[in-house]
């Protein structure tokens, strides 16, 4: 009797058993994928509303891990370098001249220089800080309007790319301003679907317009050169040096056109790499973004080929190439190259040159024009004066004149100093001249215009430099000079506040105010109100009129709601960005400071959520902000908007 | 292969290959890779403590900014009412906005609660990478008695009993009476800037006046506003009989809660006879 033996399994089916329940589960895991397409696809037939349907979640208590902050980058501007962010300019030893003080200066290595009343000659101590006056808002239902946008606003193909999100995701929602930014004040975003935590980004690489190394940078851009100058032996506030700022580790390349129609050969700028190592450190360490100086010193003997009375004019092109991308800009800039002469007091005759407009700690752009001279201690008594040289004091003093020339304001004491205060730097110095070991007194300074004044403002920077003793009573001019001067211009500003909505109780007010974002007051602030009669408010709108450089930093407007008992609730805050760039039509890369902007509309319908609120009366308040920002048409080439235009040192009759 | 024990290894095996390409393919055939899901964003009001979520936007989505609230947070056009803004975490937005691009923008409710933080960061060392940005400026709001709810806006009140610094400044140290001749008539008139500083806005100039003491007894003059917080200053007689005498410049501004601080300065006013013009 036999046992059967069990059939064998076919090798067939050993194979191909697993494979076709392989092929099943794929088949059924297929169908059960994670597949963004379909839902894609089902989303985007929806309408646009957007799926608020969750509400009433708390706030995050713990923002710092849940909602970490992230700043956008710095706004652009060429024009206006912050010198705090300037890695390696040493402002150490600047003295502070108020406003009408003259500058009694040491003749001895090792004095100080110190800020007189020009009268008395007293030392004086320094004001009070500057304060702009304030002005009275408009009231009028009807802001002015807005001017349409000329024609050099951002080309197409220089327009900033929209940030995009995750392109796996189509978006649910697409805010209405996206068919047509333009139409809407404000910027494109893209929700993330996960916090951003690579840290702040970095801004785009930005080059400054062209600056002469002369207009106080005479002495980094000596350090940065390492004397390794065409023509070493001039001193670094003399020499032609170049120089700008960039935002990033960079090789920059210098090329340009002189007055007379020249070309300047192409020349590479120069940076310090440890300037870079100290811009990494900044970067990597505390995420400030600083700039780094970039020089170049043109030979004497080619400058002074294009130069007349000693002054040179280029137009100057810079490109920036860093890791992250590529940057130009063109300005127009003005080079003082010494003349040949047998001057008795100054060994360097003295130079007017633009600083543009400097950002000072209370937060004011104030117009600055920079003065640098040297003279010779042994040639500042006159012959036959009968000054004493044991007591001898030499005083600087210096305006910015409107309404008379140099000899009204030195002689006749005409016209009106329009100087609101000055910095300066004093330095004693030992110089080989021909063949003689002279003391030299080297003089720097940045005389700040009052900056409340209107764009384009214009006068005489005058400079008398005069000599006393203990004795005489009456000082002695030694030198009076001076020149036209013509200030940068700067945008207006009408920011307006309209109460809109219609149903906000006749009995309820809304005030509105403008300051700077230092407290500084712009305009008193106004009342508005939906009330009928006139008296018991004011109209529905308010309008204050400001200039870009006394608020740089933005405008603060401040909205607050007052119901009929004179209870005051906050609305909102809002600190409104100005832009202190200028409007040039012909320059080629000005939508990078987008100086051309005319302002914008903005509605808000704000609600008023504040816990003080249990009335139940008013839910919101509608309220619309509205800047009109009027830059008249300048020019870049002839006639710089963003720099001082200053003519040739005259002297001056005393 | 045969036996009872193959059959089941044979079903089993089938089973797990079934399930890996059920796996496999639910793994790779999708194209949604992880952390691209439509996570939710909550959007609020006003970020202040005590918020709750008003509504939703989700990754990807595009919407439109009108303003930041510090480094923190984007305000945007509410998706379900453009003109009410809403604000979400400034990190869940991907934007190539500048900080020139977007106003601070400060809701009621955070206005009362920045007032704190203000507070604190004047006895605080920011570090480096906040030292960059600016803090919302806070209007403080004015003195109200029914506003007690409100704990932070009361407090600022309340804390803010410091009259405003109040200075007096003029154009020159000195005026003359008024006068025909040269070079006096140049200088008879004294332009006068008051400026009113405290952190508690509005503030606001009340008064300004000049006194002096003359051969008639004490005199005062008012001012003439010319514009904004200058005064112009003329003194047309009673002035000294001979030479100079102080005159006293004093004003007063106030503040936001009502308080009121008192400036002075003294200019000399001159006989214009004692200095070579004729009266």
């Amino acid at each position: 009797m036999s046992r059967s033996r069990p059939r064998r399994i076919p090798v067939a089916i050993i194979i191909g058993a697993p494979a076709v329940m392989l092929l099943v589960g794929g088949t059924v895991g297929w169908f059960m994928r994670d597949d963004a397409s379909s839902e894609r696809v089902s989303k985007a037939t929806r309408s646009n509303s957007p799926i608020a349907t969750v509400v009433g979640a708390p706030l995050p208590t713990a923002l710092d891990s849940m909602v970490p902050q992230r700043p956008l980058p710095p706004a652009a501007n060429p024009a206006v370098i912050d010198p705090a962010s300037i890695i390696g300019l040493d402002t150490a030893g600047v003295i502070e001249v108020p406003a009408a003080a003259a500058l009694d200066l040491p003749l001895a290595p090792g004095g100080s220089a110190t800020p007189v009343d020009p009268v008395t000659r007293e030392a004086v101590q320094p004001t009070s800080p500057y304060a702009p006056s304030i002005g009275e808002p408009i009231l009028s239902d009807t802001p002015p309007e807005i001017a349409s946008p000329p024609s050099t606003l951002a080309p197409k193909d220089r327009t900033v790319p929209v940030a995009s999100g995750p392109e796996v995701v189509e978006p649910n929602f697409t805010d209405a301003c996206m068919a047509d930014p333009s139409t809407c004040a404000g910027a494109p975003g893209v929700v993330r679907d996960a916090l951003a935590t690579d840290g702040p980004p970095l801004a785009a690489l930005q080059v400054s317009v062209p600056v002469a190394g002369a207009e106080g940078f005479a002495g980094l851009c000596d350090s940065v050169e390492a004397g390794v100058v065409p023509d070493p032996f001039l001193t670094p506030s003399t020499r032609p040096t170049i120089a700008v700022f960039v935002n990033q580790p960079s090789t920059l390349a210098l090329t340009g056109t002189w007055a007379d129609g020249t070309a300047l050969a192409k020349t590479t700028m120069i940076t310090l790499s440890a300037h870079d190592a100290e811009w990494k450190r900044a970067w990597d360490d505390d995420h400030v973004q600083r700039n780094i100086i970039a020089c170049v010193t043109l030979p004497l003997d080619d400058v002074r080929a294009h130069a007349g009375g000693g002054i040179a004019e280029l137009r100057a092109d810079v490109v920036a190439i860093s890791a992250t991308g590529r940057a130009d800009v063109t300005g127009q800039l003005t080079l003082n190259v010494p003349i040949d002469g047998n001057d008795t007091l100054f060994a360097e005759r003295i130079t007017i040159t633009n600083r543009g407009e400097q950002l000072l700690a209370d937060g004011i752009l104030y117009p600055t024009v920079h003065v640098h001279y040297a003279f010779l201690d042994d040639g500042v008594i006159p012959a036959g004066s009968g000054l004493d040289p044991a007591t001898l004091h030499v005083y600087d003093e210096h305006a910015l004149v409107e309404g008379a020339d140099c000899s009204g304001w030195a002689v006749n004491q005409q016209g009106r100093d329009r100087t609101s205060s000055s910095s300066y730097t004093v330095v004693s110095e030992q110089r080989t001249i021909a063949g003689r070991s002279r003391t030299v007194t080297v003089v720097d300074g940045d005389v700040y215009l009052d900056p409340s004044l209107p764009g384009g403002w214009q006068g005489y920077f005058c400079m008398r430099l005069s000599a006393t003793d203990d004795e005489t009573t009456k000082a002695v001019t030694l030198a009076l000079r001076g020149a036209t001067v013509r200030s940068p211009r700067t945008a207006n500003y009408a920011v307006s506040v309209l109460l809109a909505g219609a149903d906000y109780p006749d009995d309820w007010q809304l005030r509105a105010s403008w300051t700077t974002t230092k407290g500084v007051v712009l305009c008193s602030s106004a009342l508005l109100s939906n009330a009928p009669v006139a008296g018991a408010g004011g109209a529905h709108g308010a309008t204050c009129d400001t200039i870009a450089r006394l608020a740089p930093a933005g405008i603060v407007v401040g909205i607050t709601a007052i119901d009929a008992a004179g209870v005051p609730l906050p609305v909102v805050s809002v600190r409104q960005p100005v832009n202190t760039a200028y409007c040039n039509p012909d320059d080629p890369f000005g939508f990078v400071g987008d100086g051309c902007n005319p302002g914008f509309t903005q509605p808000y319908d704000v609600p008023l959520t504040s816990p003080a609120i249990d009335n139940g009366d008013v839910e919101s308040v509608r309220v619309v902000l509205q800047v009109s920002r009027t830059a008249a048409a300048g020019a870049m080439w002839q006639d710089p908007s963003h720099v001082w235009k200053i003519g040739a040192i005259t002297a001056f009759a005393y | 292969m045969s036996g009872l024990g193959a059959r089941v290894a044979l079903v089993v095996v089938s089973f797990v290959a079934a399930g890996a390409g059920w796996f496999g393919a639910r793994q790779f055939g999708g194209d949604a890779t992880p952390g691209t899901a439509l996570a939710a964003v909550d959007l609020y009001h006003c970020p202040a403590d005590g918020s709750r979520s008003v509504g939703q936007v989700h990754a990807g989505d595009e919407v439109w900014l009108i303003g930041v609230t510090d480094d923190r947070w984007a305000v945007i056009r509410n998706p379900d009412n453009p003109d009410r803004p809403a604000w979400l975490p400034l990190a869940l937005v991907a934007t190539a906005a500048s900080a020139g691009d977007l106003p601070q923008l400060t809701c009621g409710q955070a206005v009362a609660t920045a007032t704190t933080t203000l507070t604190v960061t004047t006895t605080t060392t920011p570090t480096s990478a906040s030292a960059s940005t600016s803090s919302p400026v806070v209007l403080a709001t004015s003195t109200s008695t029914s506003s007690t709810s409100t704990s932070t806006t009361s407090t600022t009140i309340a804390t803010d009993t410091v009259p405003p610094t109040v200075t007096v400044t003029t154009d020159r140290a000195y005026l003359y009476v008024r006068s025909e001749s040269a070079p006096c008539s140049s200088e008879d008139s004294l332009e006068v800037a008051i400026v009113v500083a405290d952190p508690t806005v509005p503030l606001s100039i009340r008064s300004i006046v000049a006194t002096w003491n003359a051969p008639g007894g004490p005199q005062t003059a008012n001012l003439v506003p010319v514009g904004g917080n200058r005064f112009s200053l003329e003194v047309a007689a009673n002035g000294p009989a001979a030479g100079e005498t102080p005159l006293t410049l004093t004003a007063t501004g106030s503040d936001g809660a009502g308080n009121v601080g008192t400036g002075q300065t003294v200019v000399s006013l001159r006989n214009p006879g004692s200095f070579g013009c004729a009266g």
